[in-house]
């Protein structure tokens, strides 16, 4: 028998009030071939951050280095070229699981340009803001 | 009555049979654990190779080792020519052997969009491949290309504590 009243209400369902969010990281424009162009983002002081995507938008292809500035550890052991890290909305990078970044912490990249031409680049960390956190 | 199966680190049905865009399950993804995503590189031209370019019909190798266990989950690729337009991959093989299993993954090399794919579209196994402690994962990449200037990058993403 139907039941009124145990139709979940977002209130009442786990990880229905995390806010979808967007961490976008955007470097200076790189000029042709530049390397070693640093930038970073801060997550907010309101909440855990999940990181689930990597979607990023540029004018030609480019590479960059990750490091949680947290636990000070790089996520590869090198810089990874556009193609291999970075999708878009329609089709993102899914990371190989959610990746928790502390409130507070920095996420730095460091970009280099591949496209032989000048490079304007939006790099996002995509996820969930944790309303438990 | 079927037995339901276990859920286990190795095993992630969700990615089915071939590799196709999926929405994870939340319950396998935490199966996961606590460990942190990774790129490990296979192949990079930029890092491996002298000069940073691979030649005409040139093969070269490269490999992965770390420190501790590691899970690979699926693997990418990205190969241009820099006076060329960095959207059109340009043609390579690639075959992998795992040093510790003594193992090649292919018994010949392989065109690489029939193994590897992209950020958006990448190449999931169906198992995690478990890449033990201090052991190599290589990877050797033969160029296609008529031209000396190839660059190309494998990389196979996964986790690692």
């Amino acid at each position: 028998m139907a039941s009124r009243g145990m139709v979940p209400t977002p209130q009442s369902v786990p990880g229905m009030q995390d806010l979808p969010f967007w961490y976008p990281i955007a470097p200076p424009a790189l000029t042709a071939l530049q390397v070693g162009v640093a930038a970073s983002v801060t997550i907010d002081n309101d909440a855990d951050f999940e990181w689930r995507w990597i979607v990023a938008t540029s004018t030609g292809a480019f590479s960059v280095t990750l490091t949680d500035r947290f636990t000070s550890r790089p996520l590869m052991s090198a810089a990874i070229n556009s193609a291999n890290i970075a999708g878009t909305a329609q089709l993102p990078f899914i990371l190989p699981k959610p990746y928790l970044l502390r409130r507070t912490s920095t996420m730095a990249a460091v970009f280099n340009d591949l496209s032989n031409a000048g490079n304007t680049i939006q790099f996002a960390l995509v996820g969930y803001k944790l309303a438990s956190s | 009555m079927p037995q339901k199966e276990p859920l286990i680190l190795s095993r992630l049905p969700y990615r089915g049979f071939a590799s196709r865009i999926f929405m994870p399950f939340e319950q396998q993804l935490a199966a996961m654990g606590d460990k942190m995503p990774y790129a490990f590189l296979l192949f990079d031209s930029a890092t491996m190779v002298d000069g940073g370019f691979i030649g005409a019909q040139q093969t070269a190798n490269g490999y992965t080792s770390q420190p501790e266990d590691c899970w690979i989950t699926h693997l990418t690729a990205m190969s241009y020519i820099p006076q060329g337009d960095p959207t059109v991959a340009t043609k390579f093989v690639f075959q992998i052997y795992d040093a510790d299993r003594q193992k090649l993954w292919t018994p010949q090399p392989i065109n690489s969009p029939n193994g590897l794919g992209t950020a958006g579209e990448p190449m999931w196994l169906k198992k995690l491949y478990r890449l033990p402690a201090s052991q190599q994962l290589q990877c050797q990449v033969t160029s296609l290309e008529p031209v000396h200037n190839s660059i190309i990058q494998v990389v196979a993403w996964g986790v690692r504590n």
